[in-house]
C-alpha cells in the first residue's frame, strides 16, 4: 500500500533523508521510530504529498508522491505533530468543512461526519468550538480530520507526543481501532507504543532504514547479547578483577547505596549469568542483586542505531 | 460544489466568524462616511459630478486599504496556526486554492462596496448624476481594492505573520502608487512605462470620470491575475523548498 524507493530529501546543505526505501502491506500498523531528526517528519511530509522529494519516489496505493500528487492526496489522511484545527470552527463544523474539501458526495457528508465522530470518541462535542477542547480531544480531532474522507492510508506523525498517560492509552487503542480498514504508519518515540499497536517496526537514523520488522524479529537481531546489573559487597579493585575475570564482560562500576557496596554494569556477548555470578562468589564477595537488562526496548533502539544490531527481515 | 468554490465560501464566512470583518467593515463605512462630508462634499458648493469624482477618489484610497488589510490574514494566518498543511495535503490544486482564498477577500469587499453605496446614492438622489457614472465608478473602487487584495495575497503567501505580511504588503502596494511619481521625473521610455504601471494615477482616472476604459479594465484584470499567479507558483515551490 505504501512503498518508499530510494527517498532523498535535501534541504540547502542538510540531507534528511538519504535512500530511505520501505514497504507497508495493506491494513498493516507500522511505527516510524527514529531519534529526533532521524527524518520521520520529512519521510512522512513527503507521503502526504506535503513535499516532493529531492531524488527517488514514494508511491501510496501505486501513485507517486512526484507524478500524481493530487491521486496520492486523494487516498492519504495525515495528521501532523501539531493538529491542525481552526479554533474558532465547531468540531462539526470543521469535519464536514474537510469532508467537502476532499470530494466527499454532499449526500454522504452528513452520514460522514456523524460516523467519524463516534468513531473517534467526539460524540457530545460535535457543537464545541475546536478552541475549547482539551489536548487529548484535539489530537481526536486531528484523527477524525485525517480519516473523514475514508482513506486506504492514514500518516501519523508522534501522534501521541505531549498526551498524559490516561490520553495515550484512550489514543493507542483509537489508532489500533483504524486496522483493517484503514493501512496506518505513525511516527513515534514512544517505544513501548510501537510493540502494544503495531504489526511491523521500521528504524530509521540520518535519513536511512537502520532496521525493520516485526518486533519479535528486531530482538532476534541483536539477540545474544546481553546487560547485567549487579550490587556487590566488597572492595572495588575486587569487584572489578571478578567480573573482568568473564571472558568478553566489560564493566562499569558505580557507587552503591553503602560505602562498600558497587553497581556493577556488565555487558556480555552471550547470556553468561552464571559465569558472572561464579565469579563474584569464588572471590569472596557478596552478591546482593543480579539482573538481566537484555528485554528492554530502549535498549534495543539504541543499539540499532548505534550500528551494533542488524537489520531483520 | 469545486474544492475552490468550498474554500472562498469558509474563507468569506470566516470574516464573520470573529470580530475582524465586522470591524473592518464598520470602520470603512465610518472613514467613507466622514471624508464624504468632509473631502467629497466640502465646504464650497460643486457640481453632483465633481462631488461624486470627488468621492470615488477618495473611495479608492480605502477601497485599496481595505483589499490589502483582508487579503492579509489568508496565508499567514494559517502557517500562524498550522492549519495550512490541511490545505496542502487536500486533493486540490494550489491555484483552486489560492483562487478561492483570494476570491472570498473580493467578494466581502464586495459587500463592504455594496453597503457603502449609500452616499453616491444621496448624490444620485439630490444631484444630477448618471447610474452609468456610479456603476462605472464602483466598479473601478472594486477593481482597484481587488489589485491591493492581490497584492496582499502575494504578500501573505511570502510571509510567516500577518504583521510582516502587512509590511510586505504595504511597501509593494506604496511603491505601485508611487509608480507616477516616479515617472514625473523620469526620462522616456521609462517614464511611459511608470505611468503605465501606476496602480492609481492613469489607470482610475477613467472610472472616475465615469468611462469605462478596456484598456484600463485588462490593466487591472492583468495586475490581479499577475499577483495571484505569483502566489500560486511561490505556493507550488514550497513543495520543493520546505
Amino acid at each position: 500500500m505504501i512503498r518508499a524507493d530510494q527517498l532523498s530529501k535535501v534541504y540547502g546543505s542538510t540531507h534528511a533523508l538519504r535512500g530511505l526505501s520501505f514497504e507497508v502491506g495493506a491494513g498493516e500498523i507500522v511505527g516510524l521510530v527514529g531519534k529526533n531528526g532521524a527524518g520521520k517528519s520529512t519521510a512522512l511530509s513527503i507521503l502526504c504529498g506535503q513535499l516532493l522529494p529531492s531524488g527517488g519516489d514514494a508511491f501510496v496505493d501505486g501513485c507517486s508522491v512526484s507524478r500524481e500528487s493530487l491521486a496520492v492526496r486523494r487516498r492519504i489522511g495525515f495528521l501532523p505533530e501539531v493538529a491542525p484545527l481552526y479554533d474558532e470552527m465547531t468540531v462539526s463544523a470543521y469535519l464536514r468543512y474537510l469532508a467537502r474539501l476532499r470530494g466527499v458526495p454532499a449526500g454522504a457528508l452528513s452520514d460522514r461526519v456523524r460516523t467519524v465522530i463516534a468513531r473517534t470518541g467526539l460524540a457530545g462535542r460535535e457543537d464545541a468550538p475546536l478552541g475549547t477542547l482539551s489536548r487529548g480531544y484535539r489530537q481526536r480531532a486531528g484523527i477524525a480530520q485525517a480519516i473523514v474522507h475514508d482513506p486506504p492510508v492514514v500518516l501519523l506523525d508522534e501522534p501521541m507526543a505531549g498526551l498524559d498517560p490516561v490520553q495515550i492509552i484512550q489514543m493507542r487503542d483509537l489508532i489500533a481501532g483504524l486496522k483493517p480498514a484503514h493501512t496506518v504508519l505513525f511516527s513515534t518515540h514512544i517505544l513501548s507504543e510501537v510493540t502494544r499497536i503495531c504489526d511491523r517496526v521500521i528504524v530509521i537514523d540520518r535519513g536511512l532504514v537502520r532496521a525493520a520488522g516485526s518486533e519479535t524479529a528486531l530482538r532476534a537481531g541483536v539477540a545474544g547479547r546481553q546487560r547485567l546489573r549487579l550490587l556487590v559487597r566488597g572492595g572495588r579493585a575486587a569487584v572489578e578483577t571478578a567480573l573482568g575475570s568473564v571472558p568478553g564482560a566489560t564493566v562499569v562500576l558505580a557507587p552503591g547505596s553503602a560505602a562498600d557496596v558497587w553497581v556493577a554494569h556488565v555487558q556480555l556477548p552471550e547470556d553468561a549469568r552464571e559465569q558472572v555470578s561464579r565469579a563474584v562468589v569464588q572471590a569472596g564477595l557478596g552478591l546482593l542483586e543480579l539482573r538481566a537488562e537484555s528485554d528492554e526496548l530502549e535498549r534495543l533502539m539504541v543499539e540499532l542505531l548505534d550500528g551494533r544490531g542488524s537489520a531483520a527481515a | 460544489m469545486s474544492a475552490m468554490w468550498v474554500i472562498a465560501r469558509r474563507e468569506f464566512l470566516r470574516y464573520f466568524q470573529g470580530w475582524s470583518g465586522y470591524i473592518l467593515l464598520a470602520a470603512y463605512l465610518l472613514i467613507t462616511g466622514l471624508l464624504f462630508n468632509a473631502y467629497a462634499l466640502g465646504q464650497r458648493p460643486k457640481l453632483s459630478q465633481q462631488v461624486l469624482e470627488d468621492y470615488l477618489y477618495m473611495a479608492s484610497g480605502m477601497a485599496m486599504v481595505t483589499g490589502l488589510l483582508l487579503a492579509l490574514r489568508l496565508f499567514a494566518e494559517e502557517r500562524q496556526g498550522h492549519t495550512l498543511v490541511l490545505l496542502r495535503t487536500a486533493p486540490v490544486s494550489e491555484r483552486s486554492v489560492v483562487w478561492g482564498k483570494y476570491l472570498s477577500a473580493v467578494a466581502f469587499l464586495a459587500v463592504t462596496l455594496v453597503l457603502s453605496l449609500y452616499l453616491p446614492a444621496l448624490i444620485f438622489v439630490n444631484g444630477k448624476v448618471s447610474l452609468s457614472h456610479i456603476a462605472v465608478g464602483t466598479l473601478g473602487l472594486l477593481l482597484v481594492g481587488a489589485a491591493a487584495a492581490a497584492i496582499g495575497l502575494l504578500a501573505s503567501v511570502w510571509s510567516r505573520t500577518q504583521l510582516m505580511a502587512g509590511v510586505l504588503g504595504g511597501a509593494m502596494l506604496t511603491l505601485l502608487l508611487i509608480a507616477w511619481m516616479l515617472a514625473r521625473i523620469s526620462e522616456p521610455p521609462l517614464k511611459a512605462v511608470l505611468e503605465q504601471v501606476a496602480l492609481h494615477n492613469e489607470h482610475f482616472r477613467t472610472f472616475r470620470a465615469g468611462i469605462l476604459h478596456v484598456r484600463d479594465l485588462v490593466y487591472y484584470l492583468g495586475v490581479i491575475a499577475l499577483f495571484v499567479e505569483g502566489a500560486v507558483q511561490s505556493l507550488e515551490s514550497w513543495r520543493w523548498r520546505e
